[in-house]
């Protein structure tokens, strides 16, 4: 197989794996053509953190030769990989211990390590706000503006066409957002079905592992690698990891339920454009499609969010110092002493909202298998002194329910707008099959006119 | 401070900032006015929510599960 850098990333995590393991493709080309791309884009874009190619091409040598020797280390073998640099990851720093002298963690979270152990090829950790401070990374859809975040580099990355999957994190908005604002997709699971060990925390309880992909079909392989019960994270849930495949052809197709209270209120008209023009397709092409409305107690999700993201993360960082002021005089984001004045009582009374509200959005699944609504109010925002809106994510992650996000078009400017579906709990494998037979209805956008060259 | 009856967002603005005074000094509680004005809403929202006297914390979202409330 002659193939180009950019076709072999477009390829995607199954077609790649596919690859090397017929002897198409080897690890080495896999690693150059992703080291090629980086080196063509990585000034323009900026998702990388910490890379080294000395490294990334010796163990793309090790696959190699096991490749060549029939030994294949499992269903990632070759497989590029970006990792948020929130995960640690063997003998590289974590940036998001905002340490005075980074240092090489000394052994990988459980996703890396599942990852490695499946062959993946680590290229290297992504950006995220550190401390405060806004990352430099820009949108492979226009460099004037966020990619989103907190998996900044991430979204970046698989946008650009660097890398076809990273490892993001979801506390707030943080997975799906970057992958909506950058044009590609993402799953955020269920709570506790993707281990968190080794995961530097913003908010225990609300911290979900992620995948950004080019596809579903991508995000659901790795999904079979890294999900499932980890006894190094207690709040993992019992439940083996899904199929690796989705089998999604030949499907009934999905009941989707359109979200028409509090999504509808905090969006621009531009999204609720793109969620009914969506819905009107997936109508067209079989889906069962009708309004749903949450329950009226819904608004509080927001305020509980806040609660206790506020109080987990001002207990994580109560040994940092606080960060210095922003220039206009006003307390950062990173700065946790605020959230810390919080009394317990409120702490606890948000996480009784947070069970009865568990509860009464249940029934909204009992006829639909997927809400729809949009990931963010507008497409991502101009200028990198902000990574755009969460709020529509929050209630998602407050909740544990699965979210998973795929593109509905481009704005009138040529900016992503990402379409969000949520399922029941524990419902992550139907979640993606649901967005693969959307996907195909509603097509995926082709990679940035930045990553074609 | 009181969870109940509920407290509104003035009442809970003046005891952070009060108690952001009393620990950090005023420039700092200056500074932090924005997000003490937020967290304020955000306590006077769940000190006025109608919570069932039979609901517990639900500490982490997959625990929920025990109570057979999954699908």
């Amino acid at each position: 197989m002659t193939l180009t850098i950019s076709q072999i990333i477009e390829l995607g995590v199954g077609a790649i794996a596919d690859g090397v393991a017929k002897g198409e493709l080897t690890p080495t080309d896999v690693a150059e053509a992703v080291l090629s791309r980086i080196a063509n884009m990585e000034e323009r874009v900026q998702a990388w953190s910490f890379l080294d190619a000395q490294r990334l091409r010796a163990e793309a040598r090790s696959l190699t030769a096991e490749a060549a020797a029939g030994r294949l280390r499992g269903p990632l073998h070759g497989v590029p990989v970006g990792i948020k640099d929130e995960f640690h990851v063997q003998g590289m720093p974590t940036g998001f211990r905002d340490l005075p002298t980074p240092v090489p963690e000394p052994e990988d979270a459980t996703p890396v390590a599942r990852l490695k152990a499946a062959g993946a090829l680590i290229v290297g950790k992504t950006h995220m706000p550190v401390g405060g401070r806004m990352p430099p990374t820009r949108n492979p859809w226009n460099l004037e503006h966020t990619a989103g975040g907190s998996s900044s580099g991430s979204g970046a990355a698989v946008g650009a066409r660097m890398v076809p999957v990273a490892l993001a994190e979801q506390t707030v908005g943080s997975g799906l957002r970057p992958a909506a604002y950058c044009g590609v997709d993402a799953l955020k699971p269920t709570y506790g079905r993707i281990s968190r060990f080794g995961c530097y925390p913003f908010a225990w309880s609300l911290d979900h592992t992620s995948i950004i992909g080019l596809s579903m079909e991508d995000i659901a392989l790795v999904f079979s690698v890294i999900a499932g019960p980890d006894p190094r994270d207690p709040t993992t849930l019992p439940d083996p990891a899904p199929p690796a495949s989705l089998d999604s052809w030949g499907l009934r197709p999905p009941r989707i339920g359109i979200v028409r209270n509090f999504f509808p209120d905090r969006s621009q008209p531009v999204m609720r454009e793109a969620v009914d023009e969506a819905a009107a397709r997936l109508r067209e092409t079989g889906a069962e499609v009708r309004d749903a409305l949450l329950p009226e107690m819904f608004g509080m999700a927001w305020p509980a969010h806040q609660i206790i993201f506020g109080v987990e993360g001002a207990t994580f960082n109560a040994h940092r110092p606080a960060p210095a002021n922003r220039p206009d005089g006003t307390a950062g984001v990173g700065d946790r002493r605020p959230a810390s004045l919080i009394p317990a009582t409120y702490y606890l009374q948000a996480q009784r909202i947070r069970q009865l509200l568990y509860m009464k959005v249940l029934s909204n699944f009992r006829d639909v298998d997927a809400l729809l609504m949009p990931v963010a109010p507008a497409p991502a925002p101009k200028g990198l002194s902000s990574t755009g809106d969460a709020s529509l994510l929050g209630p998602w992650s407050l909740l544990g329910y699965p979210a998973i996000t795929i593109n509905g078009g481009l704005s009138a400017e040529g900016l992503p707008l990402g379409l969000q579906f949520v399922a029941a709990p524990k419902q992550d494998y139907r979640l993606l099959q649901i967005g693969a037979w959307c996907e195909r209805a509603l097509g995926r956008l082709p990679a940035p006119p930045l990553a074609k060259a | 401070m009181r969870l109940h009856p509920k407290v509104t967002k003035d009442e809970a603005l003046t005891v952070l900032t009060n108690q952001a005074i009393a620990l950090w000094g005023a420039e700092a509680a200056r500074a932090m006015e924005t997000q003490l004005r937020s967290l304020a809403e955000a306590m006077a929202a769940v000190s006025a929510a109608e919570v069932p006297e039979d609901v517990e914390p639900l500490y982490f979202p997959h625990s929920a599960a025990s109570f057979g409330m999954t699908s």
